[in-house]
């Protein structure tokens, strides 16, 4: 019963604990200039957030509960409730991960920095708008977090604010978001005056999903189905979706953005923002396919996602092998993954999803430690030009093979886990008779490989037509070490426990295609709440 | 009635141009403050068409109840008042797009410092020439 | 030779022609394009119902728009005060370094507009207070409040001028300060209703905190929204005020280099 209370206590204020620290963080700027004293609080903030955030998914995994928290006690339609299932949870504790390893690796990079404290009120900010996000079960409110994300990586983008080139790339990215947003919006607008409500186990039922619920649960409207009005709100959020996971059409802004950001931040958006978009897709997808009203619909969008994707595939992996700056072919590298994880998604089966989740955890493990190496490299030898950063590699070993695994990692080699997720993308789409998918999984590795392995050649080799100056070796401090260690480890140890973890992989792929016990936890909630 | 739908659809109707037209120059006018100009109008057309989808054709009253409780009028209310709940989605998403307009303004007026102008078409040539320069800082 | 003018008259009077077109097909219609559906939005009458009712589950604020805003969907309200804060933070750590060359601006206005603004700028905070204090009685609130009273800072910078404004009256370090307590104030009383309706019993009713000895016409005053109106009319005057400052002079210093 004490877990119960202390558990909803723990996801209600999970979100709200950075968002404290990013306030306290420029007030105490005011008062006091010590730099351990700032670290202390972002290291402390998200070292919380972090067993918080364990401390919920291991009740939620071994104990097999979905955590509801109404705030305020008002029933579902009326307030906003944080519904936390094995697919949220899976999520946030990637995003808490990624986000504790980069906070140790800025508190290197950030002695570089004169106004590093203003870097860490937008981290702090952005962790608390991801987390809000991925907790939440209403519609509005993810709107909100959207905006909240949004708002902080353009500030994150566009953090050296003297140099014009991330200037333009900042702005670039928050014109089409305000834009894309806004769409979201009229995306409510239509829900809200066809179906007058704004709560997502809500929509699902209205929708057709549970005919036994009708009647029962949540409050019911007087008024018949505007298929218009849905399929309208619907095509508008997924096109925003695409927008912020940058899927083909809505790439252009991610390779400026993603390169121009300091390191650490690059690794965070890289890493974790882009899955924004992918949660939103499988929890509306999924909670609105099984219903019979849309099916139709569905179907076109799902085989949109599919052909979209696999352009984003061959797109991605063509512009690594011709780009000459080092951040950008990363960035190129996230539009590739990006496009793995959609076609996964596409399929519309268990598996697929599953493989999907496993393909995006590998993703942020292995973006954030390239990032967070190559970080290393141009910080010390202030450059990003490939052709500039020739042969430095030879003299810091240590760092080129922390690079050279990840990005090993990132194409699929066996020890580490990369391999794993894209045997499983490969498996789902065999056992969906999707042939052609299955083999645009086998070219896609193909063809990204020739752009990472051109990274690692090109930082290894000494220039063939040139003089190699001598370079001095980086030292490498403890923050840095530990960070791309603990990296480092976590790939190899999930691949060599590969059958323990599938286990898991495939009860979350199953949670989130059969959305039941989501509606019935909230149903419940209501149940109780409602007088 | 029929003069009350003509007029309600005639309100729709200028909405939905000024979305059209806004949209028109945010995608057409290279200038960057036209833009954001632009942005703003299409926020705030996308509000009050919100607002508008909230009337109620007979007898509307705004959503305030009367001070000394007053049952009949609490009654009334449940039948005549406007829906309160679009009005806060406004006040939301109007707050969240002066928040973007702040941001975009500043950078507008950063990059103008930076360099002088303010036309997209000349920002990205400057920006494609800079990256052709080899040594590039961080 | 179809010159830029003569394109934009066609494009202009193509849409003019478009829009007359289709008023005329409109008047015709006898229905609406989108059809008003608000009878059928029974969530709307169950906020109309629980918000200002003598029975026991009730939050006492008369005004709807301002219960849904912050009680109903309080978290909403809480993490947009979070992106105007953002964007506050963002535009001041830019332009941080130009408020000390405030200094160059010494312009003020003449004696008429100064002593107008003695009874007007007291007016205007008067009635920004007012109205956001009221916030629950009568359509208004904490963001509306704070701009009112913010545009008496940027009024007060025209009229005094910056550097004086900057030096005597108003400083950087105390807008900030009330920018922290206002963001402070709003998380901690989210904080204490979250915890409050987990932890004490009764567990299911909705709880918002009343001052039960204060009762006016037989409602108790609702201390949780007055508060919260109060905290984000701190947050917005003081973050409109920076912003204003601030913008006033790196547009000085970018117009004079």
């Amino acid at each position: 019963m004490v877990c119960i209370v202390f558990l909803k206590v723990a996801i209600a204020l999970t979100p709200l604990i950075p968002i404290v620290s990013s306030i306290l963080i420029p007030l105490l700027r005011l008062f006091t200039r010590r730099k351990v004293l700032f670290n202390i609080i972002l290291l402390s903030t998200v070292f919380i957030d972090t067993i918080l955030v364990f401390y919920t998914s291991y009740h939620v995994y071994f104990q097999d509960s979905i955590i509801v928290y109404c705030f305020s006690n008002w029933f579902p339609p009326i307030g906003i409730c944080y519904v936390v299932d094995k697919l949220s949870i899976f999520m946030s504790t990637i995003l808490v991960t990624i986000y504790s390893i980069v906070s140790i690796y800025t508190i290197w990079y950030s002695r570089h920095i004169p106004n590093y404290y203003f870097f860490y009120t937008v981290l702090l900010i952005h962790l608390g708008g991801i987390l809000g996000l991925f907790y939440t079960s209403d519609l509005f409110n993810i709107y909100v977090m959207i905006e909240v994300i949004g708002l902080s990586a353009y500030s994150l983008v566009s953090f050296y604010h003297n140099k014009l080139r991330s200037l333009i790339a900042s702005t670039r990215y928050a014109l089409l978001g305000a834009f894309y947003t806004t769409l979201f919006l009229l995306a409510v607008m239509f829900i809200h005056i066809s179906l007058g409500t704004l709560n997502i186990a809500d929509l699902s039922i209205k929708l057709g999903f549970g005919e036994n619920y009708i009647g029962s649960c949540f409050l019911e409207n007087t008024t018949t189905l505007n298929n218009g009005y849905v399929l309208m709100a619907l095509v508008l959020i997924i096109w925003t979706t695409l927008f912020l996971s940058a899927v083909f059409p809505n790439h252009f802004w991610l390779p400026s953005a993603h390169s121009e950001a300091p390191s650490p931040a690059s690794a965070l958006l890289s890493g974790v923002t882009v899955g924004v978009g992918v949660y939103v897709i499988i929890r509306l997808l999924y909670l609105l396919m099984h219903s019979s009203v849309l099916d139709i619909i569905v179907e076109g969008l799902v085989n949109t996602l599919m052909i979209l994707s696999v352009i984003s595939i061959f797109y991605g992996a063509l512009m690594m092998s011709v780009e000459d700056d080092v951040k950008r072919i990363l960035a190129y590298s996230t539009i590739l993954n990006i496009g793995y994880v959609f076609m996964g998604l596409s399929l519309g089966t268990p598996y697929g999803v599953s493989a999907s989740l496993l393909h995006f955890l590998n993703h942020s493990i292995g973006k954030a430690s390239a990032f967070l190496s190559i970080g290393v490299f141009i910080r010390n030898y202030r450059s990003r030009n490939i052709h500039v950063l020739e042969g430095v590699g030879r003299e810091n070993v240590l760092l080129t093979s922390f690079l050279t695994i990840s990005l090993l990692h990132l194409i699929g080699i066996p020890p580490t886990i990369g391999f794993y997720s894209k045997l499983l993308l490969f498996q789902a789409f065999i056992n969906s008779r999707a042939y052609g998918l299955a083999l645009v999984v086998v070219l896609g590795t193909a063809a990204s490989a020739y752009g990472y392995v051109r990274l690692i050649e090109h930082l290894w080799h000494p220039p063939i037509h040139g003089v190699l100056y001598r370079v001095e070796k980086i030292h490498l401090s403890t923050p840095v070490l530990v960070s791309l260690l603990i990296l480092t480890t976590i790939m190899f140890t999930l691949g060599l426990s590969y059958q323990w973890i599938s286990h898991y992989m495939e009860s979350t792929g199953f949670y989130a295609t059969d959305p039941i016990m989501y509606i019935d936890s909230l149903c419940s909630v209501f149940r109780e709440l409602h007088p | 009635m029929n003069q009350q739908v003509l007029l309600l659809n005639l309100f729709l109707l200028s909405i939905i141009t000024n979305i059209i037209i806004a949209v028109y120059g945010f995608i057409w006018r290279p200038n960057l403050v036209k833009k954001i100009i632009a942005l703003t109008i299409i926020n705030d057309s996308v509000c009050v068409l919100l607002v508008y989808t909230g009337y109620r054709t007979v007898n509307p009253v705004p959503p305030v109840h009367k001070i000394p409780y007053n049952i009949s009028y609490s009654r009334e209310l449940l039948v005549r008042s406007v829906d309160p709940l679009v009005q806060a989605f406004v006040l939301t998403a109007i707050v969240i797009g002066l928040a973007f307009t702040i941001f975009l303004s500043v950078m507008a007026l950063r990059i103008y410092e930076l360099s002088g102008t303010v036309n997209i078409h000349k920002l990205l040539s400057i920006e494609v020439f800079e990256r052709e320069v080899e040594v590039v800082e961080e | 030779m179809v010159s830029k003018v003569s394109r934009r008259v066609i494009v202009l009077f193509m849409l003019l022609a478009i829009v007359v077109v289709s008023s005329i097909v409109i008047s015709s219609l006898n229905m609406l394009l989108i059809p008003l559906t608000i009878e059928e939005r029974v969530i709307v009458d169950y906020f109309i119902k629980y918000s200002y009712n003598p029975y026991n589950l009730s939050t006492s604020t008369p005004a709807i728009v301002n219960a849904i805003v912050w009680i109903f969907r309080g978290l909403d309200t809480v993490y947009e005060t979070i992106v105007f804060y953002t964007s506050i933070v963002v535009s001041l750590s830019i332009y941080y370094e130009y408020l000390t060359e405030a200094s160059r601006d010494r312009h003020r206005l003449s004696l008429i507009p100064r002593t107008v603004a003695r009874v007007s700028l007291v007016a205007a905070l008067t009635v920004g207070v007012i109205l956001a204090i009221n916030g629950y009685l009568s359509p208004g609130g904490g963001f509306q409040g704070g701009a009112i009273v913010s545009a008496l800072i940027f009024t007060l910078a025209i009229l005094y001028s910056t550097s004086y404004v900057l030096s005597y009256k108003v400083n950087y370090r105390q807008l900030i300060i009330l920018r922290s307590i206002g963001l402070l104030g709003i998380l901690s009383i989210m904080t204490y209703l979250v915890v409050h309706t987990i932890i004490a019993k009764p567990i299911l009713r909705p709880s918002t905190i009343y001052l039960q000895w204060l009762v006016v016409n037989g409602h108790p005053i609702p201390i949780a929204i007055i508060l919260y109106n109060i905290f984000e009319l701190a947050t917005v005057a003081s973050g409109f005020a920076i912003l204003y400052l601030v913008i006033i002079v790196a547009g000085y210093r970018v117009s004079s280099s």
